[in-house]
Parts: structure tokens; C-alpha cells; sequence
């Protein structure tokens, strides 16, 4: 008995050699290795860096005067992004150092103008591309003429989705400033100010 | 069965706002600022360069500087004061001021008064120096405000920058006045200017 177990078994190893050779199919194998996900970046820099910088200050200005300042701005990411633009509330500043025309109110903000526009292609001038921003918050292009606007007027406005900047672009962002001959004695001593803030954010972001 | 309901809802509903929410929030976003944004009005202020009602000693002292004074003072006719100067027949040229430093000015005014009597034209002329020349100005005459044998004031602004010089004057040019009777009498001269303080 035992004898034939032993007969059985040995059998069926061999059938299971044999069958096993018979169910070697061709195949293959390939191997998709190092997959990665990677983010890009989105850096905005103002004049080459992440500080906070000033565009213009300007002292002694007078009726008639009028001048220029600009700030670049550059994508320094890897993702085109949308240019945002804030204007901060404007503060007035009444002069009071005892000249014979300061009488302590702030009275130049509704007095000195500007109009502000994103120099496309940085030939600090208004020029073809340009993109001008107006007092009530909407865009224009150039050849329409800058729209000079007091300056009380940019207080708290937002311009939104401005231009897209590609990835290494960048433009520089300008104020031009001007005193009208009409401005009368109460603006002396006086002084305007505010901040701006400048965002790039991915396209899909509102 | 309703509050298994409910709660699924909730839980639906939480979710997807965790979703809208969430993502948006997580855009890539990056700012600077240009903060200090500045405009400041200048100052200024008047500042008196001469004043002269010819009362003090000598009574020229302002005008003595730029060579002889033909005129002569005057106390029989005057604006204020005891004193004023005069030309006549007998004392006509020049009654020229001293430098005035009017080179900070932005913007100048000459005031005076003058009692003309029978003049002429051309018997008096008011002149400016700008530093190299003197440039005829008016001819008492011809002022606006002329009025024979009575007190006229003179009061006008100089914006011309010709004349914002380190030696600007003012003269009084009587040389033609060489008739009888013809007199004019000059008084309380004043000269401002305004400049950035």
C-alpha cells in the first residue's frame, strides 16, 4: 500500500513538472520609475526683491511741477500669474511749520494729480501696450492719453486681473505726478501719501 | 431613517465646502508692496528786501551804492513820514537803489508812491537792473494810475527771471527832467520777494 502511495505521488510531481512547463506563455516586463510631482512657484519681486519699496517721494513740489517714479515689477516664478493692483486709503497731511499759507489742513490730495500705468515695455514713457490704470478702478490703453486724476480719487481702489505676467516677464509700474498751475497757496507745507500693493496669483484665482 | 439622512446630507455638504473653499484658498499667491508714497507742497514765504521812506541818516544810505544820487530830500512833500525824495530842475539823474539780492525770488513787487508835477513824458523813467543792463520798466507818465499833483501808487509784480539776480535795482531816471516847474517826489519804496522758505 504504501508502496503505491509512493507510486502516486511521484506521478503527480512529474505531471506537475511537465504541465508546468506547458504554461510558460511569453510575457514582458518594463518599469516606469521616478515619477514625480513638482510645484511651481509664483514670486513676485518689486526692484529685484520681496521688500517693500517706495515709488516716488517727492518734497518741495510747487504749481506747474509735475515728475515720474516707477517701480519694477518681475515674475521671478516658473508660473505666469495675474497682476493685481491696490491703492491703499490716501493721508493727508496739512502743513503746519508756521509758514504765512500753512493753515494745518491737508489740502494738496485734492489738488496735485496722477496717473498711474504699467510700462509694459519699461521705456518709462506712456507708450503702444502700455496699460493705464484709471481713478475708478477700470483699465485703458494706450493711445488714449494718460488720465490724470486727483490723487484723493486712487484712495482704496483695486485693479483686478491687469495683465498676465509669463514666468521671467517683467514691467515696470509708474506714477506720473503733477501739480496744476491752479493750485493755490492752501496746498503749502501740505503732503499727500499712500501704499500700494501688488499681487500675482494664478489665473484661475479671482 | 430621516436624522441618518440628515446627518449624510451634512456631511455631503461639508465636504464639498471644504472642497471649494480649500483649493481656492490654496492658489498660489504671492505680494510686495510700494508703501512711503509721498508728494509734499513746498513753503514759502515774502520776505522784504527794502523798505525806505527816505527818513533815515544819511537819507540815501539805500540808494548810495551804485554811484552819486542826483536827487535831493524833501520835507515840503511826503507820503509819510517828515521825509520823501524829490528831483527837480535843479537835481535830476539818477536815484538808483543798492543790490538786491532777488536771486532765490519767485516772483518780485515793487511798490512805492509818486507825486508828479507837470512832468512830461519821458521827464521820469522807472528802470531795472538785471544784473548787466538797466531795461526801461515805465515811464511815470504812462502809469495806470497817473495822476498830476497827487499821490499815485505803484505796486507791480516781477515774474521775469531775468531780473532774480544777486545785484537787481532799481533806478529812477529824472535826466530829462530839466523844465520849471516839473517835479516829482518818490516815497515809501517797498521791494519783496517771494521765495521757497
Amino acid at each position: 500500500m504504501k508502496k503505491i502511495l509512493g507510486l502516486t505521488l511521484a506521478a503527480v510531481l512529474i505531471i506537475a513538472a511537465v504541465g508546468g512547463s506547458t504554461w510558460a506563455y511569453f510575457s514582458d516586463t518594463e518599469s516606469s520609475a521616478n515619477n514625480t510631482l513638482s510645484a511651481g512657484t509664483m514670486d513676485l519681486n518689486i526692484n529685484g526683491g520681496n521688500s517693500a519699496v517706495t515709488t516716488f517721494s517727492v518734497t518741495s513740489a510747487a504749481p506747474g511741477d509735475s515728475g515720474n517714479g516707477s517701480s519694477t515689477l518681475a515674475n521671478a516664478g516658473n508660473m505666469s500669474g495675474e497682476l493685481d493692483i491696490t491703492f491703499s486709503a490716501v493721508t493727508n497731511t496739512g502743513g503746519s511749520g508756521g509758514g504765512e499759507y500753512e493753515d494745518g489742513v491737508g489740502n494738496l490730495g485734492a489738488a496735485a494729480q496722477i496717473a498711474v500705468y504699467i510700462d509694459v515695455d519699461s521705456s518709462s514713457s506712456w507708450t503702444a501696450g502700455d496699460i493705464g490704470l484709471k481713478s475708478d478702478a477700470t483699465i485703458y490703453a494706450h493711445p488714449t492719453a494718460l488720465a490724470y486724476a486727483v490723487i484723493n480719487s486712487y484712495g482704496g481702489k483695486t485693479w483686478d486681473a491687469i495683465e498676465t505676467m509669463a514666468a521671467s516677464a517683467s514691467d515696470k509700474f509708474a506714477v506720473a505726478w503733477q501739480v496744476p498751475t491752479s493750485a493755490g497757496n492752501n496746498i503749502q507745507g501740505d503732503s499727500v501719501s499712500f501704499d500700494i500693493t501688488f499681487t500675482l496669483e494664478q489665473a484661475a484665482e479671482d | 431613517m430621516k436624522r441618518v439622512s440628515f446627518i449624510i446630507l451634512t456631511l455631503i455638504m461639508t465636504v464639498q465646502l471644504l472642497a471649494m473653499f480649500g483649493s481656492t484658498s490654496a492658489y498660489f499667491v504671492d505680494t510686495e508692496r510700494s508703501v512711503n508714497n509721498r508728494l509734499t507742497a513746498w513753503v514759502t514765504e515774502t520776505v522784504t528786501l527794502l523798505t525806505d521812506g527816505f527818513e533815515g541818516s544819511p537819507w540815501d544810505g539805500n540808494w548810495n551804492g551804485n554811484g552819486t544820487t542826483a536827487w535831493v530830500r524833501t520835507s515840503s512833500t511826503k507820503h509819510a513820514g517828515s521825509y520823501a525824495a524829490q528831483s527837480t530842475k535843479t537835481a535830476h539823474g539818477f536815484l538808483t537803489s543798492d543790490n538786491l539780492d532777488t536771486s532765490p525770488a519767485l516772483s518780485m513787487t515793487v511798490t512805492f508812491w509818486f507825486n508828479p508835477k507837470s512832468l512830461e513824458a519821458g521827464d521820469t523813467i522807472i528802470q531795472r537792473y538785471n544784473g548787466s543792463s538797466y531795461v526801461n520798466w515805465y515811464d511815470v507818465t504812462a502809469y495806470p494810475t497817473y495822476r498830476n499833483n497827487q499821490w499815485n501808487q505803484f505796486s507791480e509784480t516781477i515774474t521775469d527771471a531775468q531780473y532774480f539776480t544777486g545785484s537787481f535795482r532799481l533806478r529812477f531816471n529824472s535826466t530829462a527832467l530839466v523844465d520849471n516847474g516839473e517835479d516829482i517826489t518818490i516815497d515809501d519804496v517797498v521791494i519783496t520777494i517771494v521765495r521757497e522758505r
